[in-house]
């Protein structure tokens, strides 16, 4: 197959590798790295500890951390093992009660014959993580088609959740939203981010997500419950968008794109991921994600030749593309980063963008 | 004879000292001790004889005492719906 989009570029730039201005202690992002490169053990005092778990719980990564202290490659103080652990069980009762509501929602949906799939969570912890307690997540993300977006909203409420942040304005969601933010009405801890895109701003309004929907899901099954998620090259490019675009739990992110792009059981999966972003036009977040995930993690120890990693430091961002990462990158405001939509849209969805964003005041949406 | 086995309405997490589980109808508890290692064990479905005799020989201990400890345990977690009995 004829892939023009791998040739290199003569002009190249790699993007700008930051993430949001987070620096992580470095026995944590060796934790991170476990089993991706091999690792630099280390030794951490009392006067460590605290910080080392705080960005831990911030990031979602304490069962990555609790296998590198399991393996021996972080020496833990002992007095501090309980803390660690606890920490560790409390994220795995918040992943556990998650997926305990998402078998409800799942029911409600295939009830409903809805076209949905299950994004980040549950799907990756299942699907490609080694074990599904390596993975954590606090919250149940689903992609909808965009043809069932009314039925899943209405579906969401029927089951008791409720939509904090009402719609922008009539038709907006399907036209230009990333999606709605659901909570239980009963615990509002509880939440449901509904997809429509995969991000807000100028490559949110490149995702052409119906297309997703072509592809035969995988399954994993909960409680007796088959649950749809995408298939493995388009879980890499949600992962990617997540980690370039979403702005939160930094190494959790990098630890999905990098698990996703080396998993020996898909080697070639990146190369279906370009494609995908090609046909979509978001070649550069790919691009960003895997720079940065690698310069981040130091997989350039042993895969600075990994091919993905290659294409993604040759690949050429154009300063429009530039310009859209950064916005997204720097945690600009929500309206900020919704002015960068507007280049994207054309004659009177531009109109109709730029007259709901600016009728509006109130919150923004928080998916 | 019937056999315990993981409900298939389980829905879990193990780690080295505690086993995090819950139902869709129940929320998520936390067993600590051997409990890990007896929903490894159970991966399988096996009598709870055979259950205190591999778990005695995992801790070193008399399958009476894991027994006795393991019987108030295996009675929660099979009226949580968590653990069923098969034939």
């Amino acid at each position: 197959m004829r892939r023009p989009w791998l040739k290199h570029r003569p002009d190249h730039r790699a993007p700008t590798v930051a993430w949001h201005g987070q620096r992580w202690a470095p026995s944590l992002i060796e934790a991170v790295a476990n089993g991706l490169r091999p690792i630099l053990p280390s030794t951490l005092g009392m006067h460590e500890v605290t910080e080392v778990l705080r960005q831990a719980s911030l990031d979602r990564v304490q069962g990555l951390l609790v296998a590198a202290v399991s393996e021996g490659f972080i020496q833990w103080p002992e007095a501090a093992r309980d803390d660690l652990h606890r920490a560790h069980v409390d994220a795995l009762i918040a992943s556990v009660e998650i997926e305990r509501r998402l078998v409800f929602v799942a029911r409600a949906f295939d009830n409903a014959a809805l076209r949905w799939r299950l994004l980040k969570g549950a799907a990756l912890a299942h699907l490609d993580y080694p074990a599904p307690a390596l993975r954590q997540f606090g919250d149940i993300d689903v992609l909808i088609h965009p043809g069932d977006w009314r039925a899943a909203c209405e579906t969401l409420t029927k089951i008791g959740f409720v939509r904090p942040s009402a719609e922008l304005a009539a038709d907006f969601d399907i036209r230009f939203a990333k999606g709605a933010t659901f909570v239980l009405a009963e615990r509002p801890d509880i939440e449901v981010d509904a997809h429509l895109r995969f991000a807000e701003g100028r490559f949110g309004a490149r995702c052409q997500t119906t297309t997703l929907f072509d592809t035969a899901p995988e399954h994993i099954t909960l409680a007796g419950t088959p649950i749809p998620i995408l298939a493995g090259h388009h879980r890499l490019l949600h992962a990617c968008f997540h980690e370039a675009l979403g702005g939160f739990r930094g190494l959790r992110a990098m630890s999905d794109v990098a698990r996703l792009t080396l998993a020996d059981s898909a080697p070639t999966r990146w190369i279906d991921t370009v494609e995908t972003a090609n046909a979509w036009h978001v070649e550069a977040v790919i691009a960003a994600a895997i720079n940065e995930t690698w310069v981040a993690l130091g997989l350039d120890l042993t895969h600075r030749d990994h091919p993905a990693r290659r294409w993604a430091s040759n690949y050429a961002v154009t300063s429009g593309d530039r310009r859209g990462l950064h916005t997204m990158q720097a945690s600009s405001s929500y309206r900020r980063q919704a002015l960068s939509t507007i280049p994207a849209l054309r004659g009177v969805d531009r109109l109709r963008y730029m007259s709901a964003l600016w009728q509006s005041r109130r919150k923004p949406p928080t998916t | 004879m019937t056999h315990l086995a993981r409900s298939p309405d389980a829905l879990w997490r193990a780690v080295t000292n505690a086993l995090i589980v819950a139902t869709p109808e129940h929320s998520p508890i936390v067993v600590s001790g051997s409990a890990p290692a007896m929903w490894a064990l159970l991966e399988e479905p096996c009598s709870r004889d055979q259950l205190a005799e591999d778990l005695a020989y995992v801790f070193g201990e008399q399958p009476e005492v894991i027994a006795a400890t393991l019987r108030p345990v295996i009675e929660d977690l099979l009226k949580r719906g968590i653990m069923i009995e098969v034939d």
